[in-house]
């Protein structure tokens, strides 16, 4: 099921919503339950074999914490237990994500024709295995405390809003929430408003650049030009941005609208001035899984330069890989790898002094051709795109390329704009000032975002697929 | 003696720092976990099985799978049954390197309907049944992007399945119901 679907907002949504707001405010138990029976709804309506994939992974997830807790309490080590439970939620992520793969490659390097069996990616496994693992890494680090109710454990890891495409939200985050959390209609509001916001980015600016780049990636060489590339490929830096910023925010939003406050995972991102910065703006919740869990564990920054420079190509391979069982992802990973290597050794003390406008523009140059890696997954498909972007086999423009930017002109206007922090800051204000007009601004984009919805085709979230 | 004795086995015997009794389920994860780990491979080692067996496709004759399309679908109203050479003509694929193939295509002038499906020997000939397909696609395309909108439409909602042995392409407005035919034959 879809946030941004009919049925979503006009039915699966007011009944969770309405049951749970009747439900007595003591009765937090009850309420939990009532969450999970609805998430393990939302997740089987496009998975009905998968859901019981989650269940398991919660039941084994959900013992295993406790184990690893009573080997600790005998003083035993329980690196055993950690090992064992780490290395099947792995399995399971491999095997579904990274068979095919696997496979795939062996066969293309040793030509032995193994059988490639296509199986479908249960939707949000990344997320819910590395939320499972960051609650066992913590219960066996100590910094929580084991959860010996298993609906708590089931929801942290089957909790619709967050599901699907994140943010990954840590175990000590919410852990007090399952327990203790303010339901009101205050909180009501600004997490309708939030969804709302996050549903306009989507539907209306995210799907429209998507539709663009389709349409320029579909052009016969004939029609095609270097300017084309660029607008084709700005559309998706857009697209990108909107489409997973938007889910998060319907995220954050319906998450609030049950009581649960779960952190950013964007902060303006393409306002950045170097990628180190970028990193630290975009998808914030999995760079902080691959910092706490990954980057930090294997010596982080406090040790030799060649040690250092091992572990960031091994953290960016690594979340390179995380997006998608295929080499496009790895040289997205590694790209961005080297160049926060280079900024870490080389550019960076120089790249600060530069003037704000040549900052911008360095980084928004550099992560609109990482995009290039990542949204082409076709390798000569990608270096025919490059190519054209650096004007190889085309023209410069033609009347193809003033197609694109007149008939886009406007909304490419209003979506650099909705990059930055000023709409948002200016809307709160006038909110504040003039709130049944904030409440008409948001009532219009909801409106125009359901016709859309009504109107338009059939368009998933692009990180569905990680 | 006797003392240093009961303090060997006493060292032998792991102590809980913390004096607490043992929940229930503490008390059902057993004492080192053991029987509860081999559950969980034994249950997920059966799922993955189901899920992997429902992956692959059963060996059939594809000519039952013709038979089944002719008997149960319109497909001989919409297209007709094509030879190797048309194969080779329009889909650049030899029929002697597949196992089984049917081709159909609807012969009228300015129609994009056809129909392919391949069963063969190993996987490299899927993916490159598959590269065929994306290449007729894209050629199809690119001849009736400028004055065929239908024809496009029908072209970039084409169907293509990949089954065990099995590779399924069509382009024509019951795609669905031709692929189903296939599904409910090889499953």
């Amino acid at each position: 099921m879809l946030f941004s679907s009919i049925f979503f907002i006009f039915v699966f949504l007011p009944i969770t919503a309405g049951v749970y707001y009747l439900m007595p405010e003591n009765r937090m138990k009850m309420r939990n339950i009532w969450l999970l029976i609805l998430s393990l709804i939302f997740y089987s309506w496009g998975e009905p074999v998968y859901v019981f994939l989650m269940i398991f992974s919660a039941a084994f997830n959900y013992f295993m914490a406790i184990l690893i807790d009573r080997e600790k309490d005998y003083s035993r080590k329980p690196k055993a237990a950690l090992t064992f439970t780490v290395v099947i939620n792995l399995l399971i992520l491999g095997f579904f994500k990274y068979w095919g793969f696997l496979v795939g490659t062996i066969n293309s390097i040793t030509g032995l024709g193994i059988r490639e069996v296509e199986l479908a990616l249960p939707i949000g496994i990344s997320f819910y295995t590395f939320q499972a693992l960051s609650y066992i890494f913590d219960v066996y680090h100590g910094k929580v405390k084991v959860q010996t109710d298993p609906i708590k454990v089931a929801l942290y890891l089957a909790f619709f809003p967050q599901l699907i495409a994140g943010p990954i939200v840590n175990y000590a985050d919410i852990q007090k929430q399952f327990d203790k959390r303010t339901v009101n209609a205050k909180k009501f509001g600004e997490g309708a408003e939030r969804f709302i916001l996050g549903l306009g980015k989507k539907v209306i600016l995210a799907n429209n650049f998507g539709a663009m780049f389709t349409e320029i990636c579909a052009l016969g060489d004939d029609r095609f030009s270097c300017l084309t590339a660029w607008v084709g490929i700005i559309g998706y830096t857009l697209q990108i941005y909107f489409d997973f910023s938007g889910y998060s925010d319907m995220a954050i939003g319906l998450a609030r609208m049950f009581g649960f406050e779960l952190k950013e995972n964007f902060n303006y991102p393409y306002i950045s001035k170097s990628i180190t910065d970028f990193w630290r703006r975009w998808h914030i919740s999995l760079g902080s899984w691959f910092r706490d869990y990954l980057y930090i564990p294997l010596g982080g920054n406090r040790c030799s330069r060649n040690r250092h420079i091992a572990n960031i190509f091994i953290v960016w391979a690594l979340t390179g890989l995380w997006h998608g069982a295929s080499w496009n992802f790895v040289a997205w990973g590694v790209y961005y790898g080297l160049i926060l290597i280079l900024e870490k050794y080389v550019i960076g003390d120089k790249i600060a002094k530069m003037p704000a406008a040549i900052q911008h523009v360095y980084t928004l140059l550099i992560v609109i051709i990482g995009w290039t890696f990542f949204s082409i997954t076709d390798t000569s498909e990608m270096f025919r795109y490059l190519g054209m972007m650096v004007g190889v086999g085309g023209d410069i423009a033609n009347t193809t390329t003033l197609y694109f930017i007149k008939s886009n002109a406007l909304l490419l206007i209003a979506s650099i704009a909705a990059c930055t922090p000023l709409p948002i800051e200016e809307f709160r204000k006038f909110e504040k000032e003039k709130p049944t007009i904030g409440l008409i601004a948001l009532m219009c984009i909801f409106i125009v975002s359901v016709a859309y919805l009504v109107f338009g085709s059939y368009n998933p979230f692009l990180y569905f697929r990680f | 003696m006797a003392e240093k004795k009961t303090k060997e086995v006493n060292k032998k015997i792991p102590k809980r720092k913390s004096r607490r009794k043992l929940t229930p389920v503490e008390i059902f994860v057993g004492n080192n976990g053991m029987l509860i780990k081999i559950a969980f491979i034994v249950i997920l080692a059966a799922f993955l099985f189901v899920i992997f067996s429902a992956a692959n496709a059963k060996d059939i004759d594809l000519k039952t799978v013709s038979d089944s399309l002719k008997k149960d679908t319109d497909i001989t109203t919409v297209m007709k049954k094509m030879d190797d050479r048309d194969l080779m003509r329009f889909m650049g694929l030899n029929s002697n390197d597949y196992s089984q193939v049917v081709y159909y295509r609807n012969t009228t002038a300015l129609a994009v309907d056809e129909l392919l499906i391949v069963k063969t020997d190993d996987a490299e000939d899927i993916n490159a049944v598959a590269e065929a397909v994306d290449t007729r696609i894209d050629s199809q395309l690119k001849v009736y992007e400028s004055y065929g909108p239908e024809q496009c439409a029908l072209l970039k909602n084409a169907v293509q399945t990949k089954k065990g042995d099995y590779y399924f392409y069509c382009t024509a407005k019951n795609a669905d119901i031709y692929e189903e035919v296939l599904l409910d034959a090889i499953q």
